[in-house]
């Protein structure tokens, strides 16, 4: 209920449109940074469902400012949406568990080999996220020349759904953040990263969804759960480059 | 008597005509440009009529469009020719962050070489292939100007120009209703919202918009000490 409620909220204060964001670019050049350690917990443990214009979602919408009785028919609605939503993401999650799926094994692994690439040596930082926190809080370290510590900070990934009549389709959601090493006050780079974005944030990386990876029913993801996990594989690995190219 | 039935019947022609004409459709959205045709480019990059990024109140966000068509100027660089424009930073070009890019446009993007200019106009730095991304509505950089970087140069990408991108959007279209409550006499508006998937074909092209998006990191933009 509390995020179908979200979605709503999100929705509105989108239209809305608020002080646009302002990222941090990073420029090498400038900064001869040689060594990036990442911080080691960067998504959430399991996949999560996201639905946008569901039906139930549009009858809550449309009935909640008619009097008690239209509110009460809009709470019924979001209710239902919410329970159904719920067993969406228990068969979402069971069909990846099938597969043994480790989506921070996938995004570290593809993030490690897309910084190699670029010249970085890269290590780990054992920080973890607070709750009631966005990014990690790091200690200087004032041995480290030309060393970063980035921390990506995993809002969401899994599969939504647009509306009726879309398909199932992967989806992530991160926030990068980089600083200094010897001085985390020094902030290098902020960005946010969509993949399959319904609506792409402006001035933020948005990666257009895979056309092959959409699945009509949940069912069809169950009967399937080897190209679910490969779909939503290829997400993550694409946001884990496109992290890896904010740092070129 | 009759001169003035004749008017009388000639303005009514006219209102009834306008009352049935049907409305002329806008233009489809543009293709791609993919040759720059017969141009004949310039092999030094003119500053005059330099876009300025300074807005004229003070704000801490500012964001231009600049249409390319055939009629501006287009540059011999490196080798490749491109149409091109210059946009002129406001004081203390470090003090800002600079999205810039090609406009996602219905059937084309603007494809972009971006490069930063000194004062003389001298290229002091240009963004490699690799660095441009989709961001929001565009396809384009991310970049903080130095302090003695003073122009930014947007060139089309004969290398890039004539490929394609597919994609997959999906979006969300809002329509708004309105619910008549007769227990009380009033009613609410509200908002139905519809997902949907579509295939986004789109061509590089020497033509097409430029989007800029300023902004302040300290104050307002060119103002860092203003509140």
């Amino acid at each position: 209920m509390k995020k179908l409620i979200g979605t709503f909220l999100t929705l509105s204060l989108l239209s809305a449109c608020a002080t646009p964001y302002q990222p941090v670019p990073f420029d090498r050049a400038t900064t001869q940074l040689t060594d990036i350690q990442v911080v080691d917990d960067a998504l959430p443990q399991k996949a999560d469902v996201r639905k946008f214009a569901t039906n139930g979602g549009n009858i809550a919408g449309a009935t909640s400012g008619a009097g008690v009785a239209g509110l009460a028919v809009a709470l019924v609605a979001a209710g239902v949406e919410a329970n159904i939503a719920a067993g969406q993401r228990a068969k979402i999650q069971a069909a990846l568990e099938k597969q043994h799926f480790d989506a921070e094994k996938v995004f570290d692994e593809a993030l490690e080999a897309a910084l190699k690439s670029q010249n970085y040596n890269v290590s780990t930082n054992p920080a973890k996220h607070e709750s009631g926190k966005t990014f990690v809080v790091v200690p200087a370290q004032p041995n480290a020349e030309a060393t970063a510590v980035l921390d990506v900070k995993g809002d969401a990934y899994g599969y939504q759904l647009a509306g009726n009549g879309t398909m199932w389709r992967p989806f992530v959601v991160l926030q990068v953040h980089m600083v200094d090493a010897k001085d985390p006050t020094k902030v290098l780079m902020d960005n946010k990263i969509e993949y399959n974005a319904v609506t792409p944030v402006p001035l933020t990386v948005s990666i257009p969804g895979d056309d092959e990876y959409g699945f009509a029913k949940i069912d069809d993801i169950e009967a399937n759960p080897e190209k679910a996990a490969e779909g939503l594989k290829k997400a993550l690995v694409a946001a884990a480059n496109s992290t890896a190219q904010l740092l070129k | 008597m009759k001169t003035v039935l004749k008017g009388s019947v000639a303005i009514c022609t006219l209102v009834l005509l306008q009352a049935c004409a049907t409305p002329t459709p806008p233009p489809p959205p543009p293709q791609a440009v993919v040759s720059l045709g017969d141009k004949v480019c310039s092999d030094t990059i003119s500053l005059d009529g330099a876009i300025s990024l300074t807005p004229a109140k003070k704000m801490h966000d500012y964001s231009v469009i600049t249409e390319v068509d055939a009629a501006k100027k287009c540059l011999n660089l490196n080798g490749v020719s491109g149409n091109y424009v210059v946009y002129s930073l406001p004081s203390n070009p470090d003090n800002h962050t600079i999205t810039i890019g090609g406009a996602l446009d219905t059937y084309r993007t603007f494809a972009p070489i971006i490069s930063l200019l000194d004062e003389s106009g001298k290229i002091t730095r240009t963004f490699s292939d690799d660095r441009y991304t989709f961001l929001g509505g565009i396809y384009g950089v991310q970049l903080r100007p130095g302090q003695k970087e003073k122009y930014i140069l947007v060139m089309s990408n004969p290398k890039l120009v004539g490929t394609k991108t597919e994609a997959l959007e999906t979006r969300i279209a809002v329509s708004n209703g309105y619910a008549y409550n007769p227990s009380t006499g009033y009613g609410n508006s509200y908002n139905t919202y519809r997902g949907y998937e579509k295939s986004a074909s789109r061509t590089f092209s020497h033509e097409g918009a430029v989007a800029v998006t300023i902004q302040a990191i300290k104050g307002k933009i060119g103002l860092p000490d203003e509140k």
